[in-house]
């Protein structure tokens, strides 16, 4: 096949490689950047102990176009169920948008559900279900945001919205079993969280 | 009409309430709302009326040949496209079976408050049981009529006192703001898509055979199309509006189950909530058993196996395991931790793709004299059949690129 394309095993082994890295770092919860993932091709392609380079010789039996075949259909996998997972690399302007409006999400469904539960609008067991369910989401952000990297001029409103995505966890958290005055009090807070990451999307603009 | 006639419209209403707002529905269109505004509301009547035209069209097929869908497939289309629909489509019904159990697990936790893993073998055997022990009329009038408890969301819409001219200019399709195109365009597909899904012109096409309907009954297969499928419509509708109004102006953008339920709440306090958390158990639960159902239905009928609810399961003892199999596989599904909301939005884009060869043998078929007789499809049934076609081939190959482009709707 390579040769009918005027290739050669080299050129599409290199393909292939970079391919299937680059689906790995797809699939992890936790992207790697260029750097961090020329350094694990570093460490893969140093000798292992027995002095043995750590790609399996069976593997070589394997013909090109499975390779091509398996890295396809890897790709098309990863591609359809990766189109949800949200990473933790290299936040650029929109994406950085993008979780402050999640964020914003997240603190105004829970700002709604304190005002219910203050009103008593609401059962105590949904009220502390629904609240541990967006607890959870604003822990996975919180957790991506603390990770992240951005460039230097928006580093301060990935830090603020890091330190917003604590406190809306924290009040998510006190919810489920506060008293009414403590609902009250957890209400306003997650408003006023949810219009700071408002207005920071707003300026990201 | 007569109180048998009444009931007998339960078909149509169970379609509607588990085939029309399952949880793809409650999801996709509580989104649409919420990102969107009224914008999306011609979306859910251009599906409305794509689903009765086709559903009507194989109810009578059904009563007039006597046959369902997909023996129909089969016959039409030969044994390897057959195969090949056959495969699509029970794949897609796994997915959305695992879904909708998620759904009713969920569901289940957030009225009891007792552990999701725990909940959805619970779910499971409850809805295997229903199965087993229900006949298959009771359970169209068990999981339709308390899924009628999501008309909350009607009075909620209400409540909240839309502005009426801005609703109404909902149902033109023109500009739009609040996303970029694709997005909006995703939506446009995964709202067709939940409201034409396969699955439900299967249950509906069996069902007609099981409820034993003749040619006596073609005026009520329309009555039972149109008032279900509108029925579920219109909550699919109050579904967007209330998100519009509520979601859209904090900037919600509803992520989990139990959200529409907020809406519920926050409009008609705590009768509301429980309204809507037994309307979406019911509707979601009836959903489960229709999808287990047509992946039954779906290979027994393929293969020349006896079927039916009417049967002994002993009777028909690999239909009875076929849709034994989908409940255990898609509890297992769900069981990994699988975010269902997730897994529905999958399910209906995929869902989308498996549309036409689902629908072009019902097309075909009904207007073929030698099964039809004086039956066939008139030329109002064809304009709109050929219409829907053209429309669902469109957005079958529409479906996976944009949940591709738009990152699953996200932009």
């Amino acid at each position: 096949m390579a040769r009918k394309h005027g290739l050669t095993l080299a050129e599409i082994g290199d393909w292939k490689e970079k391919f299937l890295l680059g689906a790995e770092n797809a699939l992890r919860s936790k992207h790697l950047d260029e750097e961090a993932l020329k350094d694990e091709q570093i460490k893969r392609l140093q000798p292992t102990p027995r002095g043995r380079r750590s790609s399996a010789p069976s593997r070589e039996r394997w013909s090109v176009s499975v390779h091509l075949k398996g890295a396809l259909v890897l790709g098309v996998v990863v591609a359809v169920f990766g189109v949800g997972c949200g990473g933790a690399g290299k936040l650029g302007v929109k994406a950085l948008s993008q979780e402050s409006k999640s964020l914003q999400s997240l603190a105004a469904e829970g700002a709604l559900l304190a005002e219910d539960a203050v009103f008593g609008k609401t059962t105590r067991v949904y009220t502390r279900e629904h609240s541990s369910d967006l607890y959870n989401a604003v822990s996975q952000a919180e957790a991506s945001l603390k990770a992240a990297k951005t460039e230097p001029a928006l580093e301060p409103k990935l830090r603020r919205l890091a330190v917003l995505a604590a406190q809306v966890r924290a009040d998510l958290n006190r919810l489920g079993g506060a008293s009414k005055e403590e609902e009250r009090a957890i209400g306003r807070e997650l408003q006023a969280a949810a219009q700071e990451s408002q207005q920071i999307s707003e300026e990201l603009k | 009409m007569s109180l048998k006639n009444v009931l007998a419209v339960a078909l149509g209403i169970f379609a509607a309430i588990g085939g029309f707002v399952d949880i793809g529905d409650l999801v996709f269109n509580t989104q649409a709302g919420a990102i969107f505004g009224f914008q999306l509301l011609w979306v859910v009547v251009v599906g409305v009326v794509g689903i009765i035209v086709y559903s009507e069209m194989c109810g009578r097929v059904s009563a007039v040949a006597k046959r369902p869908v997909f023996d129909l497939v089969r016959e039409r289309a030969g044994f390897a496209a057959g195969l090949g629909t056959l495969v699509a489509s029970e794949v897609v019904n796994l997915m959305t079976c695992a879904a909708e159990i998620g759904g009713v697990a969920l569901c289940l936790k957030l009225l009891s408050g007792l552990p999701y893993r725990l909940l959805i073998p619970l779910a499971v055997i409850g809805l295997a049981v229903s199965c087993w022990v229900l006949p298959f009329r009771w359970i169209e009038r068990v999981f339709g009529y308390l899924g009628l408890g999501l008309l909350v969301f009607v009075v909620a819409a209400i409540k909240l006192h839309p502005d009426w001219g801005q609703v109404a200019h909902g149902f033109v399709p023109g500009s739009h703001s609040g996303g970029s195109l694709l997005v909006y365009l995703y939506f446009v597909v995964g709202i067709l898509g939940t409201a034409m899904s396969p699955y439900e012109v299967y249950f509906y096409s069996s069902g007609v055979v099981e409820d034993r309907w003749s040619l006596k009954d073609l005026g009520l297969n329309k009555v039972t199309a149109i008032i279900g499928y509108a029925l579920g419509g219109t909550l699919s509708m109050a579904l967007m509006i209330v998100a519009a109004l509520l979601f859209l102006p904090s900037g919600i953008s509803p992520q989990f189950l139990g959200t529409p339920a907020l809406a519920a709440e926050h409009t008609v306090g705590q009768v509301g909530l429980l309204l809507a958390l037994v309307g979406i158990l019911f509707a979601v639960g009836g959903a489960a058993i229709e999808t287990s159902f047509s992946g039954a239905y779906n290979l027994a009928q393929f293969f020349g196996w006896k079927w039916g609810k009417k049967e002994r399961p002993a009777a028909a003892s690999r239909f009875t395991l076929s849709w034994l199999v989908i409940f255990a596989l898609a509890s297992l599904v769900v069981i990994t931790g699988y975010d269902p909301v997730k897994l529905t939005e999958y399910s209906v884009i995929f869902s989308v793709v498996a549309l036409p060869p689902t629908y072009l043998p019902i097309l075909l078929v009904a207007n073929d004299r030698t099964y039809m007789g004086a039956s066939v499809n008139g030329k109002l049934a064809n304009f709109f059949g050929v219409l829907y076609f053209i429309v669902i081939v469109a957005i079958a190959v529409a479906a996976i690129p944009l949940m591709l482009l738009t990152h699953g709707g996200q932009g």
